[in-house]
């Protein structure tokens, strides 16, 4: 539950819409909200926007949409669904926006996000190992002609 | 000790031989003892009998000598004016009154460094109080006494004879033995009937005119032998308790005499140091001493009165119970008593008369309560004297206040006087001349000690509540309004709450009062709007505006309906859209921190200038948002990548723009990939 104060601090605020979504920001974890308004996180978002090639528009509704995702308010499932509608982006670099922003923003505080969505696994926990090229198995009956 | 014992030895083993054999005696009983009888118990009877008695005179005089002493001591009421006190006083006052130039030369160093404990507004009164008190202090001491002296009287129906008066009401006359009374020789008439003793012939022959004057007849002395022995043991062992009481009696009018005796030579003493006492009260850091000296002085004044009147409320209660007008306590608690003493005994006049039941447990009371009373005026004295030093402090202290009051009143006036010689010295640039440069020292020495006072009083509210300090407000002084408002502002609670009589116009007027202690910087900076219609006055304060002072701020400085708060939101805009540039350098000074901080820490302000400023003046279309990147590119780039949108919404100006068909949906180069590659990805990171 808010505080006496947070609650003081978000009475002059007159949309209801705000309002509510600053009591549900109060009660989010201290390592989400360290993030929200960090200037590290704006930081970040834009240059993962820049590297997507998004434009001012797909920016905003690429920084919106991650807000909702750890205000809670968009489930980690649908986070590719809405960039694409808020971004107006296809599929392939919704889903490129989205591993970039989870692996900028999200990833850090997983363990509050899983929390918050209710999902046992967060996306891309774990990195997926790069494959190892490996040369042919050398067994005894084979004969080594290097050797030979 | 044991030296002298070993001394003593043959003593010692006498007296323990007679003891045992005195006991072996009384004990084998009377029969027994008749057998043996050969004229030893009869001279041990006489021995024992003989000293015990003389104990019990030697003590009964030494009581009725103490209860004298203290009537006399008592009766010394005219303190002030002996001459050791006159002539000590006099060289003493003299001498502290040469101490003046010392303290005047302490407070002209202390004002020039700046060290407000000593400086001229801290000292200058006190030192004036002072300077009047210390040659009067002779007069207002006697006035303290003489007050003493009167509630002292109040308890004492004549002064001349109050101890008399009480040793009277305890008995002691009764504790002379009624034989020791008795002249050496007395003339008697002989007529039967009449055993008036008279102690010469001539006044005998005058009163028994008509009978025959007989004398001198020698009182037979006493013969303890006649005693029976069943009864002789009690006798004595009542005699021996009567030792102890009248001991106890000796005891409380010797304390009595005495503390009577110490009070008078400390008052002395105190009122020939009270010049240096008071003298003492200046400097702070002496000052301990002057409150040591007023707690002693208090403490002794008032014992005489705490002691009387506690005596006198056990004599008066002692004199109705004997009277019979209070209810008797303990009437039966001593009934083998009287089997012990008989009318035999008391009429043979060996037995004081103290011990008969009915004046044993009056004598006992009696005891028994002037200790108590004794104990209680000592305990009141010092009480007395604690309070009298809390209630002096406070006094001090009140008038401290005030005087600092009626100055404070003229600050702001000071203040000016102070800028105006600082701004004559520099148009006239006399500022670099070596000395006239500090002619503005006091000024400035002056608001600084105006400042320290300020300081004391914004700590006494510094625990309270918010709501608390609002709910005072009214009832506060105009120092304490300040304070209150000042702190409320340190805070970032400076709003107006009705409920609790804390007004808008309270906080406005709170500008006016912080001023004169040059504390309204930290009210305007929770509220730039109340500067009035100054730009550049609310530019200056916003740009100094750091991030975390930001959660002071309150939204009603946005709230546009005066012209101030029209310039706060201008400023703010300036602030945010604007680069500092050499004409402008109270623009551009807030950063994006300001903005991620206000978000997080003061919504409610930060709700109000998205909507005033953010919304109207940055994103509210395309050209502007462009404007703002140029001049502005981390506002910029921190409105447009905060993730925290999703909170204050940033809806407004993305429905305007989505009206529109995204121009770009992906950029040509990426898009023709369709995806990265993870060492695509990697090396994007890296960069």
């Amino acid at each position: 539950m808010p505080t006496l104060a947070q609650i003081k601090s978000v009475q002059g605020i007159t949309n209801p819409l705000v309002k509510q979504k600053y009591l549900r920001y109060f009660q989010l974890p201290q390592d989400i909200r360290q993030i929200f308004f960090a200037l590290e996180t704006a930081d970040q978002i834009y240059n993962v926007a820049k590297r997507n090639g998004l434009n001012d528009n797909q920016l905003w509704g690429a920084s919106y949409t991650a807000g909702l995702i750890l205000l809670g308010e968009i489930n980690i499932i649908n986070f590719v669904k809405a960039l694409q509608e808020k971004c107006k982006l296809r599929e392939e670099p919704a889903r490129q926006l989205a591993r970039d922003i989870n692996q900028a923003i999200f990833l850090p505080v997983k363990e509050s996000l899983k929390q918050i969505h209710k999902v046992p696994e967060w996306p891309r926990e774990r990195e997926p190992e790069p494959q190892q090229t490996k040369g042919p198995q050398i067994n005894g009956n084979v004969v080594d002609l290097k050797r030979e | 000790m044991l030296n002298f014992l070993k001394g003593k030895k043959s003593l010692i083993s006498f007296c323990l031989i007679l003891a045992i054999s005195s006991l072996a005696i009384f004990s084998l009983g009377v029969n027994e003892a008749k057998a043996v009888d050969l004229g030893i118990v009869d001279g041990l009877k006489s021995l024992l009998g003989g000293a015990l008695l003389s104990i019990q005179e030697i003590i009964g005089g030494l009581v009725s000598w103490f209860a004298g002493l203290a009537q006399g001591i008592l009766g010394y009421t005219d303190i002030k004016n002996a001459q050791m006190v006159k002539d000590g006083w006099k060289i003493l006052r003299d001498l502290v009154n040469m101490f003046f130039v010392l303290v005047l030369l302490i407070i002209a160093f202390a004002t020039i460094l700046r060290f407000e404990t000593y400086g001229i507004k801290t000292l200058l009164p006190k030192l004036i109080i002072a300077a009047l008190l210390i040659n009067f202090s002779l007069v207002l001491a006697g006035v303290v006494i003489d007050f003493s002296g009167v509630l002292t009287n109040f308890f004492i129906q004549d002064s001349t004879s109050f101890f008399d008066n009480i040793a009277g009401s305890m008995g002691l006359a009764k504790l002379q033995l009624t034989n020791a009374e008795q002249p050496s020789e007395y003339w008697d008439c002989d007529d039967v009937g009449d055993d008036y003793k008279y102690t010469n012939e001539a006044s005998c022959i005058a009163s028994c005119f008509l009978r025959t004057c007989s004398g001198p007849i020698t009182p037979p002395a006493f013969d303890w032998s006649e005693i029976p022995g069943d009864k002789f043991w009690k006798v004595a062992a009542s005699l021996f308790l009567s030792i102890i009481f009248t001991t106890i009696a000796a005891f409380v009018f010797a304390a009595l005499a005495f503390l009577l005796l110490v009070r008078l030579i400390v008052i002395w003493f105190l009122l020939i140091l009270a010049p240096l006492a008071w003298f003492f009260w200046i400097l702070p850091s002496t000052k301990h001493l002057f409150e040591q000296w007023w707690k002693a002085f208090i403490k002794w004044v008032f014992f005489a009165p705490a002691a009387i009147f506690f005596i006198w409320l056990s004599v008066s209660s002692w004199v109705k119970f004997i009277s019979g007008a209070a209810p008797s306590i303990g009437g039966e608690i001593i009934p083998g008593m009287k089997e012990v003493i008989t009318d035999e005994i008391t009429q043979a006049k060996i037995m004081p008369q103290v011990m008969l039941p009915e004046n044993f447990i009056q004598f006992l009371l009696a005891c028994g309560m002037l200790i108590g009373s004794l104990i209680v005026a000592q305990k009141i004295g010092i009480t007395f004297a604690d309070s009298a030093v809390s209630l002096s402090k406070k006094a001090a202290g009140g008038v401290g206040k005030w005087t600092g009051r009626k100055m404070l009143v003229n600050m702001p006036t000071v203040e000016k006087i102070g800028n105006k010689v600082r701004q004559g010295l520099a148009a006239t640039r006399l500022d670099r001349v070596p000395i006239i440069k500090h002619a503005d020292r006091p000024f400035q020495a002056y608001e600084g000690m105006n400042k320290a006072n300020f300081a004391k009083e914004e700590e006494k509210y510094k625990n309270r509540t918010s709501d608390n300090l609002k709910a005072t407000y009214r009832t506060a002084d105009t120092q304490g309004k300040a304070a209150i408002a000042s702190a409320l502002a340190t805070r970032g609670d400076l709003e107006a709450n009705d409920k609790l009589g804390f007004r808008e116009s309270d906080i406005t007027k709170s500008v006016k009062l912080a001023e004169r202690y040059g504390k309204h910087k930290d009210i305007l900076k929770a509220r730039p709007d109340l500067v009035g219609d100054d730009y550049e006055a609310i530019a200056k304060i916003i740009s100094g505006i750091t991030p975390g002072n930001l959660e002071k701020m309150q939204a009603e400085a946005l709230n546009g309906e005066t012209q101030g708060s029209k310039h706060v939101i201008a400023a703010i805009k300036n602030q945010l859209t604007q680069r500092t540039t050499e004409k402008n350098p109270n623009h551009g000074k807030w950063k994006s921190n300001h903005l991620s901080k206000l978000a997080d820490l003061n919504p409610n302000l930060f709700f109000k200038i998205k909507s005033e400023v953010i919304d109207k003046e940055i994103i509210s279309s395309e050209e502007q948002w462009k404007k703002v990147s140029q001049e502005r590119p981390d506002i910029a780039k921190y409105l447009g990548g905060d993730a925290g949108k999703a909170v204050y919404g940033e809806e407004v100006w993305m429905e305007d723009r989505q009206k529109k068909e995204p121009e770009i949906v992906m950029n040509t180069s990426t898009i023709g990939k369709g995806k990265f590659s993870d060492e695509e990805r990697a090396k994007m990171l890296k960069t």
